[in-house]
């Protein structure tokens, strides 16, 4: 009936275009007449109609930022006038975003100029702790704030416990060395957490042990023939929002681009094919495309190689002679035919993924035909699972079989730049600091059940969210004196209620933020950061389309308030405090950050900020130390532009020359072989106990193949009868959209969602027997927790699953992201029914095919 | 004493129009049940109904002279007069409904002859002083023929020029322009002899007054030809449900047929023709004060929600962008602002008759 | 003299709205109020579904009915073909909603912006209301105002008039690109002059079929549409019985 009515709803709207054919060629032949008769006055308005370049006519002035709403990084140009931002565009000197900006940058506005803006230092004089505590923060000096800071930093230091210092780090630019590692390093402790296994580190394993790349790829999607997405939803999220929105008209033109997604997203409003799969079964699906690929003989002969008769011996269910096959630039395609994908036919995945079986042949078929120039593109939601680390692997390995791995039309690595590291701590660690540093880290890291293999090493990676559990437990030690900047852990991490216990226990808890948000609730000082966009020395490095920039961060607005900038200003300042106090080491070492056009050492945490951005950015402003890329005439020349290009990315050269163990595209994976093999050793026990041990079912040789492996979902399925998909705005700015008008006025351009709401997606099959309409307040709860909101009945999800998107439910931030400050959350938030559990091999945070959840009306 | 209540109560009812009138001063039409998509709601109505009573009791007031009919002279007085009181009734829903009546100078200013609304407001200023010279004339002597055919044609002028500016607007076919222009006259002449029978008849009792054989007659003849009158106007409304919602496969009238079940469409049937009709074609009951009041009050209570009715035809369904995020039909319930806008309209109209009962003495024949 | 037109691809189009946000910052409009907005609608049953995405503004219509029917010119056309509006005109009679058959126009009930008129703040001393926020910032009524727009037009259109896209008349007056066309990340956006044969417009309008909303209506929108949000591929096929 819904359905109906909306679809004459739209064909009302474009009604009669029988009619409006005729009436169009009559208005065309007048406006020819028209032509002909007013050509006289031409000249103008082609230029006009042609008007791409800026005029300059304007009240105010173009200067150069980045974006940091999510993690694409765009180049962008904010219009100031009277030293006020007034309007927002893309950067069109960045061959990455190609001057082209998605939505979410124009929310910047909104939030540099939010009244619920911290505007002073604040410390709390409630000194109980917790949710329902109001803090009773009172406003105080910058002095009486750095002192207090430094006072508790001197107090470890006199008591030789650095190690219970801690950092939290949210947001960043790569400025962050300054805070997150010299500063704790200096201090003396292990214990510098950043949040980047909130992000997508499971995204990063899968290519990490198949071509040795331990990042983000770039797709070259206007190369390419077909696009196969898992999860990834690049028109709406992370990355390269801005980029892919510019160019996907013509990647549709060219490519055949098929979804899979439990979740009608963005990106597949626009896809040929949607492939709606049940959460957690990606791996299946990968290996039964991997299967059609080798059975059907469709893998890129030029980069896999060919059996040596030349006649296809994968046959469903026959194992292999790994000799009778020759491999040019890939390792292992054998073992893991015979290990895994023999018997893994379309009809079997069909069963477990939900999906057509026709579908998946085409799929695949299509796919394969497409090779080289077809990529495999790895989003978050296949990986960011307890088990998901495999479905990395497998989701990514395609590319490999097709020959689309550093290839034109295909997946690519980054292009070179040449930013500088600071200088190093190692001369102002004292005994101490030494000493501190040796402990253990907060995070549990590279113990037994969390190997965070990062780039092959055991502990290499951070683990987040459990720093919550070490916090709590004391393991390995209390945590006495903790600063954080702009993060959200309370707001942003999984089973958000362990981090609001963990931070009420820090006895004293320092947050630098924009806003007073549920992190700050616990905290003892809260400081006035800068805005990233507007107001702060720094810079990020982004890739796309075949390019990578640096783009800068300057302050451009004239500042409201006195705000300090976290990675560099408050640094400085806490160093002055500390040399006050009888420690200078950190204001020694933070003084050797010299301008590198006079060679002048910092004096104040302005000159600091500076010069240490243009040290860190030498090499790309100054001539004389030019490495490639742009040329720049200086740093003047720099900050106008705001954005450094490197050289275009070099296809192929990596082919063979993969920094894998076998230097080879691993499809039996060596390199994850070593990376597991060490962790045991170090541990003293079997891979296969860490298989166990990390929650994964594969023993044996298994661990090393791409493979599917059955998901682990939490609840019982009786009483928990959905499973959960969560997904991303395309307005968030991370989490902090939700103070902004114009998140809630556009909230419905998320396909699905509605504006001024926040809704739970369920399928009308689903909803109707439990008599669920929309705009039905509803609770959806797990078995860690519960959230309120509104039921939208919708077509667009898989029945059997409940799609929320994440970003609203704060109960903090400000007056209009929660319904009643510190109080009411607006909306709910999905960490609320999220389970805190890991992809342990990566770190990851798992969000994905991870929980059941019920559905109550209230 | 009862005047005293009376005026009390009608002061009343200003009070709540005047405080109204501050609110909407101060904080906006947010006080009104009022969104972009229903743009127009009771305030302007009660206008559309108002100032159609007014030319109805125009056409009445304008019998004896365009037909003729002399016996009709009894009632002149107090119909041009009643025209006028409603008029005034109507500016005041007007103004309520404007975004900025302070501006309405532009009319003269930047005059638009294209725009029907442009001819409304014209017409209504020339109607407005028609009427006023022809109570004028008629208070010191009697109206003259010019004047009293121009009261003809300046209330065929407006009822059916309110049509077009119902009609004009292609995007809405339910307000469909053909139909409204015979509709509106039709229905304003009904309201115009319902407001006079009404206020005569509630004028007599309330002063105790006998009513004269003669005038008795003339007020059952009114009765019987406004009972005709809401049957025919019943018969074109029929078919406008049955072609518009009944017959017609068109999307946009698919508005029709989620109208019917409403409360104003029913208001309207039941009340506004069909009651009216019936008592007033039955003798038994035309005859008597009692029927014929709750006959013109019944109709005049249907032909108000009848006005809401049509202008929620044209609008419950969304239009364009307007419809992204909205249900197909938007609903309406008026808040207690616009509800008071009414009450002040009324109040007004009834104020100013009733000082022109006590003092102008519209009973009188003409000389 | 000009006729100013826009073509909109929905092939480019990826749905994101920066159009309508960038007009708001360009146009100081309120929250509430669209004067670049959307049509969407989801289409089918699980498994088949597409959601769809139509970008709408004003249409600038060159027989506009809303012209037609202001009482007092207040919404008028300009020899360049825009359909503009004068604030200080409009009697707040919203006759020209009625009439639009788009549903572009809005009203303003109340006083614009109403966030930034809130006196709250949720931190004593550390926070600000909006209010004080706006006077800190040195802005009009919202900090990041932008008086260019106030050139050619209300600045802020004050409670009880009307308002509507502009095709933003004060840049293409000074020969820049309406706000929407500069900041749309897709370009999906084609501005340029229906008179000049070679403008990029005419160009598309040509090679296409395109198509205008409610051309029944004779109203003949100057925004024309053209390819398919959705340009999905399928599997050939005769169907069956």
């Amino acid at each position: 009936m819904e359905k109906k009515k909306s679809r004459t709803l739209i064909s009302d709207f474009l009604s009669n275009t029988g009619l409006s054919r005729r009436s169009f060629i009559k208005t065309t032949a007048i406006t020819g007449a028209a032509v002909t008769l007013g050509s006289g006055m031409m000249p103008k308005m082609k230029a006009l109609a042609q008007a791409a370049a800026p005029s300059s006519n304007g009240m105010g002035k173009w200067m150069p930022a980045t974006c940091q709403g999510c993690t694409s990084w765009c180049s962008v140009q904010v219009y100031i006038i009277d030293g006020r931002a007034v309007k927002v565009r893309g950067n069109p000197h960045s061959k990455v975003n190609l001057g082209a900006s998605c939505p979410r940058a124009h929310l910047g506005l909104q939030q540099i100029y939010d009244p619920d803006r911290l505007k002073v230092p604040m410390k709390r004089t409630n000194p109980k702790k917790g949710r329902n505590e109001d803090p009773k923060f009172v406003p105080i000096s910058w002095d009486e704030a750095l002192d207090t800071i430094a006072d508790k930093i001197m107090d470890l230091r006199k008591n030789d416990e650095t190690h219970k210092y801690m950092l939290m780090r949210g947001r960043y630019s790569y400025m962050r060395d300054i805070l997150y590692d010299r500063m704790t390093k200096i201090i003396g402790s292990p214990n510098n957490i950043s949040h980047s296994s909130l992000c997508a580190e499971a995204e990063k394993f899968g290519p990490y042990y198949t071509e040795g790349f331990w990042g983000y790829r770039q797709y070259d999607v206007t190369n390419a023939n077909y696009i196969l997405l898992w999860g990834a939803d690049p028109l709406s999220a992370n990355r390269q929002v801005s980029y892919y929105s510019k160019v996907w008209g013509d990647a549709v033109d060219r490519a055949t681009i098929a979804i899979v997604e439990p979740r009608l997203s963005a990106t597949a409003t626009k896809a040929d094919e949607w492939m709606p799969i049940k959460p957690g079964y990606d791996g299946a699906l990968a290996v039964a495309i991997a299967h059609v690929l080798l059975t059907k003989g469709l893998w890129y002969k030029p980069f896999v190689g060919d059996f040596v008769d030349g006649q296809n011996h994968f046959i469903l269910g026959q194992t292999v002679d790994e000799e009778s096959f020759e491999e040019i630039h890939t390792h292992g395609i054998v073992k893991w035919w015979n290990s895994e994908l023999k018997d893994k036919t379309p009809e079997w995945a069909a069963k477990l993924t939900g999906l057509d079986v026709d579908q998946i042949e085409r799929v695949a078929t299509d796919y394969g035909n497409a090779a080289p120039h077809a990529i495999s593109w790895v989003g978050g939601g296949p990986v960011m699972q307890v088990r998901g680390g495999y479905s990395s692997m497998a989701t990514h390995a395609l590319n490999g079989l097709v020959g689309a791995v550093d290839n034109k039309g295909g997946t690519q690595q980054t292009n070179k730049e040449y930013t500088s590291k600071f200088p190093k701590p190692d001369d102002f660690l004292d005994d101490i600091a030494k000493n501190g540093k040796k402990h253990g880290k907060i995070d549990h890291r590279g113990r037994l059940h969390f190997p965070c293999l990062n780039s092959g090493k055991s502990g290499g990676g951070v683990i987040t969210n459990n720093a919550a559990e070490g916090i709590l437990n004391e393991d390995p030690n209390e945590i006495k004196v903790a600063i954080a900047y702009m993060n959200n852990f309370s707001f942003s991490a999984p089973q958000s209620e362990r981090w609001e216990r963990a931070l009420s226990k820090i006895p004293f808890l320092v947050h630098m933020t924009t806003n007073a948000s549920e992190f700050s609730w616990f905290s003892d000082i809260i400081l006035p950061d800068t805005h990233h966009m507007f107001e702060k020395w720094g810079y990020v490095k982004a890739h796309a389309n075949g390019y990578r920039h640096v783009t800068l961060m300057q302050p451009i607005v004239k500042q409201t308030y006195d705000y300090k900038t976290d990675e560099t200003e408050i640094p400085w300042l806490i160093a002055e405090k500390l040399a006050k106090r009888g420690f200078d080491n950190l204001l020694s070492h933070f003084k050797e950050y010299k301008d590198p056009e006079t060679g002048k050492a910092p004096e104040n945490e302005k000159e600091f900020a500076l010069y240490s951005l243009k040290h860190a950015t030498q090499n790309l402003w100054d001539p004389a130390k030019y490495k490639g890329g742009d040329k720049i005439k200086g740093w003047e020349e720099f900050i106008k532009i705001g954005v450094w290009n490197s050289d275009p990315y070099p296809i192929r050269k990596k082919w063979s020359n993969m920094k894998t163990k076998t230097k080879k595209f691993e499809f039996y994976s060596e390199t994850l072989k070593e990376a597991l093999g060490k962790h045991a050793e170090k541990h003293g026990v079997t891979i296969d106990e860490v298989m166990k041990a990390t929650n994964y079912l594969a023993r044996g040789e298994m661990a090393f193949v791409p493979h599917f492996e059955e998901p682990f979902i939490l609840g019982d399925e009786k009483e928990y009868p959905f499973v959960h998909v969560d997904h991303k705005s395309r307005l968030n700015r991370e989490g902090r959209s939700a103070n902004c008008t114009w998140y809630y006025d556009f909230k419905d351009i998320d396909p699905g969602d509605e504006a001024w709401d926040d809704v739970a997606k369920i399928n009308p099959i689903d909803a109707k027997p439990l008599g669920i309409k929309s705009g039905d307040p509803i609770k959806l709860s797990s078995v860690t927790g519960s959230l309120s909101c509104t039921a939208k009945l919708w077509e667009g999800v898989r029945p059997g699953t409940i799609a929320k998107c994440f970003g609203q439910g704060h109960w903090a931030y400000g007056q209009l992201a929660s319904k009643e400050f510190g109080k009411t959350p607006r909306g709910g938030s999905s960490n609320d029914i999220i389970p805190a559990q890991y992809e342990a091999l990566s770190g990851a945070s798992a969000y994905y095919g991870l929980t059941r959840l019920k559905i109550e009306k209230i | 004493m009862k005047l005293r209540i009376w005026i009390g109560l009608l002061g009343l009812g200003i009070l709540a129009g005047l405080i109204t009138t501050f609110r909407i001063h101060t904080e906006g039409f947010v006080v009104y049940a009022k969104t972009d998509v229903l743009a127009w709601t009771l305030p302007l109505a009660t206008y559309i109904f108002f100032s159609l009573t007014s030319a109805g009791l125009a056409f009445v007031s304008s019998i004896p002279i365009v037909l003729g009919l002399k016996r009709f002279e009894v009632i002149e007085k107090r119909t041009i007069f009643l025209e006028f009181s409603v008029l005034i009734g109507s500016f005041v829903c007007l103004i309520l409904h404007l975004g900025s009546p302070l501006k309405v100078i532009y009319f003269l200013l930047s005059p638009n002859l294209t725009s029907p609304l442009w001819w409304i407001g014209t017409l209504y200023t020339i109607y407005f002083i028609i009427i006023v010279t022809a109570f004028w004339q008629r208070h010191t002597a009697r109206t003259s023929r010019t004047l009293g055919i121009l009261i003809f044609l300046i209330a065929i002028a407006t009822s059916t020029t309110l049509g077009w500016l119902m009609g004009m607007t292609d995007a809405r076919p339910l307000l469909n322009p053909s139909f409204l222009i015979m509709y509106f006259p039709l229905t304003a002449f009904v309201c115009g002899m319902a407001a006079l029978l009404l206020f005569s008849l509630a004028t007599a009792y309330f002063s105790n007054k006998e009513i004269s054989p003669e005038k008795n007659d003339l007020y059952n003849e009114l009765a019987r030809i406004m009972g005709i009158t809401a049957g025919l106007v019943l018969i074109l409304f029929l078919w406008r449900s049955i072609i518009g919602g009944v017959s017609s496969t068109a999307y946009e009238y698919s508005t029709f047929r989620h109208m019917i079940g409403s409360i104003s469409y029913n208001t309207e049937l039941w009340l506004g023709m069909l009651l009216p009709c019936v008592l007033m074609l039955a003798r038994s009951i035309r005859i008597t004060g009692w029927g014929k009041i709750v006959a013109s009050a019944s109709l005049l209570i249907g032909m108000l929600a009848g006005r809401m009715e049509l202008i929620l035809s044209g609008l419950v369904r969304p239009l364009g962008q307007m419809a992204e995020g909205r249900p197909e039909f938007v609903t309406y319930m008026p808040s207690l602002s616009e509800v008071y806008v009414v009450l002040f309209g009324l109040s007004v109209i009834l104020l100013i008759y009733t000082i022109g009962e006590r003092y102008l003495k519209l009973e009188e024949l003409p000389e | 003299m000009s006729r100013y037109a826009m073509v909109i691809d929905l092939q480019r189009c990826v749905g994101c709205s920066s159009c309508s946000i960038s007009c708001r910052t360009e146009n100081n409009v309120s929250e509430g109020i669209y004067w670049s907005h959307k049509r969407t609608e989801t289409v089918g049953t699980f498994p088949n579904v597409r959601f769809h995405y139509l970008p709408t503004l004003c249409n600038h219509c060159e027989n506009a009915p809303c012209v037609r029917g202001c009482p007092t010119n207040a919404m008028h056309k300009l020899d360049n073909g825009i359909t503009m509006h004068d604030s200080k005109k409009c009697i707040g009679c919203r006759y020209c909603m009625i009439n639009c058959p788009y549903g572009v126009i809005h009203f303003n009930w109340k006083d614009p912006h109403s966030f930034w008129r809130g006196k709250e703040a949720v931190l004593k001393g550390g926070t600000s209301s909006p209010v004080e926020e706006n006077r800190a910032v040195g802005g009009k009524i919202m900090p990041y105002y932008n008086p260019e727009r106030e050139e050619t037009f209300s600045g802020i259109r004050p409670k009880g008039v009307v308002e509507k896209c502009t095709f933003c008349d004060h840049r293409v007056k000074k020969g820049k690109l309406p706000r929407c066309v500069e900041s749309c990340p897709a370009d999906a956006r084609i501005f340029g002059d229906l008179d000049d044969p070679k403008s990029d417009v005419n160009k598309l309008i040509g090679k296409f079929r395109p198509f205008r909303l409610k051309e029944s209506l004779g109203t003949k929108p100057k925004v024309f549409y053209i390819r398919d949000f959705s340009s999905a591929s399928y599997p050939k096929t005769k169907g069956g019985i």
